[in-house]
C-alpha cells in the first residue's frame, strides 16, 4: 500500500502513515491541496513554523501511461498569500509513484542553521548535511549530488533564491539527463522549502515495488486510447507542433493576435517576436548543431516531448529549456529579442532556482522604473546577478514583480493576488484574463488554459473578444484540476478535447488504477471539490473577491493594435467559480 | 481581366518551410484577383492545409474575402503553454 511519508524538520525524524480514507482517490494536486487544507493554518505565516510544504505524484505517475510525470507541490505561498500549487514534469515523480509514496509532508523548522538533504529509497530515508551546497548554484550541486547518489536517482532542491527565502523561488527537479531545470516555478514554495532550511530530496527508485493497480486490464485499455489520441492529434503527436517547435511555437501566434504582451504589457505585439519563437530556437538549432535539440522530454515515458536544448554558438550547452513563458519574459516583456541574451538569463533562473515569469515580470517593471532600460539585455543580466549577490537591491528584486513595482512606485503592476501575469495579453483574450482572476492560485494561465479554444481552436473554436466566457473558464477551470490530479501533462488536453477516445482512455487509466467507476461526470465533479476547497482556503487566509481582479490599469489604458480594454464585469467575475 | 491587389502573407511553425527564403515572423508580398477568398490565396500559394488563419490579426476562415494591403496569416495545428 502507498503511504505518506511525514518529515519533521525540527528534529529531523520521519514517519510512514497510513493513507486516511478520505485521500485514497487522490493525487498530485487534488491531493496537495486537500492535505495543505486539512493541516495549514490559512492565517499563518508562509515562511513561519505553522506552514507545510505537501509533494505528491499523481494518480498515475510512474506507471506506464504516457505524459504522466507530473509532481504537485503545494502550500501557502509567500507570494499569493493563499494557496499555492505548482507541478513538474519530472521522472522524481514516476520515481516517487514507484516507491508507492502517496505524498510527503514537510513540516516544523530546524533550531540551528543547519542545511540539511534528505535521500528517500526503498529502504530507509536519511538525512544527510548540505551546508556545502548552500550559496552555490544547483549547476553546481546537481552534478555532485548525481555522482554520489547514482543514475537511478532524481533530484528536488531549492537555490540561492530559496535560501533566501525570496518569493520567486521555485523548486527544482531534475530532467531526466539529470540537469536542473523543471521547476514548480510558481508562488514562491521555494521559499517555504528555504524556511525550512530543506536544500534536497534525493529520491532513489532502485528495487521500487511500482504502482499498485486495481484493474490492469481496464487500466491498460484506456492507457492505449489516451496514447493513441496522444500520439494522433497534431498538436502532441511525433513530428507535430509541440514537438517540433516546443511550446514557443505560440509567440509568433500570439504576436499576430496582438496578445503577445510586451514591454512591461504596454502592447500587444513585439517587433522582435519572430526572433525568439519556437521557430527561431529550431533553426538555431539546426544552424548550430552540436547538442541543440527540439522534441526533447522532460521525463521518460512522455511522448509528447515539447522541450527544447539549446546550444550556444559553439553548439555546446546554453540551457535548457526554454518555454514560451520563459522566452515571453525574459524576450518579449522587457523588450528584448536576443535568443543568446534569453537563454543565458534562463540558465541563471536555473541556477539560482528562480521562476522564469515572475523574474521576466520583475524586469519589465524595473524596466518601467527606470532602472535600466527596455530592451537591455547585458542590464537585465546585471539585475539578476543581483539576486545571486543577495544585495539590497537583489532582495527587492528576488521578491517579486509586486515588490518591486512597490519599492519603485510602479502603477502599471501586471500582477493578480501578488502573481506576475504569464504571456496572454487579457485585454485581448478575455478567457484567460478571467482564469487570470478567479483562479484560487493568482496570476496563472495553467489553471485554466483557455488559450486551447480562444486562440489554437482546440474543443471548439471561440472567439477571443467575446465576454460571455464564464461557463468556458469555469469548465476549464475544473478539468485542469483533475488533469493535475491525475498527474498527466497539461497538454494531453488538446488530446482529449479533440479525440473522444482518448477522453475516455483518459478517465478508464484512473479507474483502473483504483478500481473506480467514474464518468466523464466526475471529472467536473472532483476538479470542482478541488477548486472549492483551495477557495475556501483563501477566503480563511484574507483574500476576497476583491482579489480576484486583473491590475486596474487594464480597465483605462488600451492595448495596440486592437485597442482592448479590460471590461468584465466583477458580477460575471463572482460568477464563474460561485 | 481582373484587377490585382497585394496582399501581405506570414507562415508559421512548419508552413514557412513552404517558401525558405521567408524570415520567420516576416510577411511576403502577394498578388491576388481581388476579391479574391482566403481559401483561394491559400491554393494559389500551394498551402496544403491549414487549422487556423488570422486576418489583421482577426481569426477568420476559408470563405473570408480579402481586401487590399490585408495581412494575413496561415498556421498549422499547434499548441502550446
Amino acid at each position: 500500500m502507498a503511504k505518506i511519508l511525514r518529515i519533521d524538520m525540527g528534529n529531523q525524524t520521519v514517519q510512514w502513515q497510513d493513507v486516511e480514507q478520505k485521500y485514497h482517490q487522490l493525487g498530485g494536486r487534488g491531493l496537495t491541496s486537500r492535505i495543505v487544507s486539512d493541516e495549514v493554518d490559512p492565517q499563518c505565516h508562509p515562511l513561519g513554523p505553522n506552514n507545510k510544504i505537501v509533494i505528491a505524484p499523481g494518480l498515475v505517475s510512474g506507471t506506464s501511461a504516457a505524459s504522466s510525470g507530473r509532481i504537485s507541490v503545494g502550500g501557502k505561498s509567500p507570494l499569493t498569500g493563499g494557496i499555492k500549487e505548482s507541478n513538474a514534469g519530472t521522472n522524481w515523480a514516476q520515481i516517487a509513484g514507484r516507491l508507492r509514496i502517496k505524498a510527503i509532508i514537510i513540516e516544523g523548522m530546524p533550531q540551528d542553521d543547519t542545511w540539511w538533504g534528505i535521500h528517500i529509497s526503498n529502504e530507509d530515508v536519511t538525512f544527510f548535511n548540505a551546508d556545502e551546497y548552500a550559496g552555490k548554484g544547483l549547476y553546481d550541486a546537481y552534478p555532485k549530488l548525481f555522482e554520489k547518489y547514482g543514475s537511478k536517482t532524481a533530484l528536488m532542491g531549492i537555490g540561492i533564491s530559496g535560501e533566501q527565502k525570496m518569493s520567486m523561488a521555485g523548486i527544482c527537479f531534475s530532467d531526466k539527463e539529470n540537469r536542473p531545470s523543471r521547476f514548480a516555478a510558481r508562488g514562491g514554495l521555494g521559499a517555504v522549502l528555504g524556511s525550512k532550511h530543506l536544500k534536497f530530496i534525493v529520491v532513489d527508485g532502485q528495487g521500487a515495488p511500482g504502482v499498485e493497480i486495481a484493474d490492469e486490464a481496464l487500466f491498460k485499455q484506456g492507457r492505449k486510447k489516451l496514447t493513441d489520441a496522444l500520439m494522433n492529434h497534431d498538436v502532441t503527436k511525433p513530428g507535430g507542433g509541440l514537438n517540433s517547435y516546443g511550446t514557443a511555437v505560440l509567440v509568433n501566434i500570439l504576436n499576430e493576435v496582438g496578445g503577445l504582451p510586451t514591454r512591461n504589457f504596454r502592447e500587444g505585439r513585439f517587433k522582435g517576436a519572430g526572433k525568439i519563437s519556437g521557430e527561431a530556437m529550431s533553426e538555431l538549432c539546426k544552424k548550430r548543431g552540436g547538442v541543440g535539440k527540439m522534441g526533447h522530454g522532460c521525463h521518460n515515458g512522455c511522448v509528447i516531448q515539447c522541450s527544447n536544448v539549446i546550444p550556444d554558438k559553439d553548439g555546446n550547452e546554453l540551457v535548457s529549456v526554454i518555454e514560451y513563458e520563459t522566452t515571453w519574459a525574459l524576450g518579449a516583456n522587457c523588450g528584448i529579442d536576443d535568443l543568446d541574451a534569453i537563454g543565458t538569463m534562463t540558465r541563471m533562473c536555473n541556477d539560482m532556482g528562480i521562476d522564469t515569469i515572475e523574474a521576466g515580470g520583475m524586469l519589465g517593471v524595473a524596466m518601467e522604473a527606470g532602472l535600466i532600460e527596455f530592451g537591455d539585455s547585458k542590464g537585465a543580466i546585471k539585475l539578476l546577478e543581483e539576486i545571486g549577490k543577495n544585495t539590497p537591491l537583489g532582495k527587492i528584486l528576488g521578491n517579486g514583480t509586486e515588490a518591486t513595482a512597490k519599492m519603485y512606485g510602479v502603477v502599471r503592476c501586471p500582477t493578480v493576488k501578488g502573481q506576475s501575469l504569464p504571456a496572454y495579453e487579457p485585454r485581448v483574450i478575455k478567457g484567460i484574463g478571467m482564469t487570470y482572476a478567479v483562479n484560487p492560485m493568482g496570476g496563472d494561465h495553467t489553471a485554466g488554459y483557455t488559450i486551447a479554444s480562444e486562440i489554437l481552436g482546440a474543443g471548439g473554436k471561440t472567439d477571443p473578444f467575446d465576454r460571455d466566457k464564464a461557463e468556458l473558464v469555469r469548465n476549464f477551470i475544473y478539468t485542469t484540476a483533475f488533469i493535475d490530479t491525475s498527474g498527466h501533462c497539461l497538454f494531453i488536453a488538446f488530446a482529449i478535447l479533440d479525440i473522444p477516445t482518448g477522453f475516455e482512455g483518459f478517465v478508464e487509466e484512473c479507474n483502473g488504477l483504483l478500481g473506480t467507476q467514474w464518468t466523464a461526470d466526475d471529472v467536473g465533479r472532483i476538479g470542482k471539490e478541488v477548486i472549492d476547497r483551495e477557495i475556501a482556503f483563501n477566503r480563511a487566509a484574507g483574500l476576497g473577491v476583491a482579489d480576484d481582479r486583473l491590475p486596474e490599469f487594464m480597465k483605462y489604458e488600451k492595448v495596440a493594435p486592437h485597442e482592448g480594454l479590460w471590461d468584465i464585469t466583477d458580477e460575471t467575475l463572482d460568477s464563474v467559480l460561485a | 481581366m481582373k484587377n490585382i491587389m497585394i496582399v501581405f502573407v506570414k507562415l508559421f511553425a512548419g508552413l514557412k518551410d513552404l517558401y525558405p527564403a521567408l524570415a520567420i515572423g516576416d510577411a511576403m508580398a502577394v498578388d491576388i484577383p481581388e476579391k479574391a477568398t482566403v481559401e483561394q490565396l491559400a491554393r494559389q500559394m500551394k498551402i496544403p492545409s491549414f487549422k487556423l488563419v488570422f486576418v489583421n490579426g482577426i481569426t477568420q476562415n476559408s470563405d473570408t474575402i480579402l481586401s487590399d494591403k490585408d495581412e494575413i496569416a496561415f498556421v498549422p495545428p499547434v499548441g502550446g503553454g
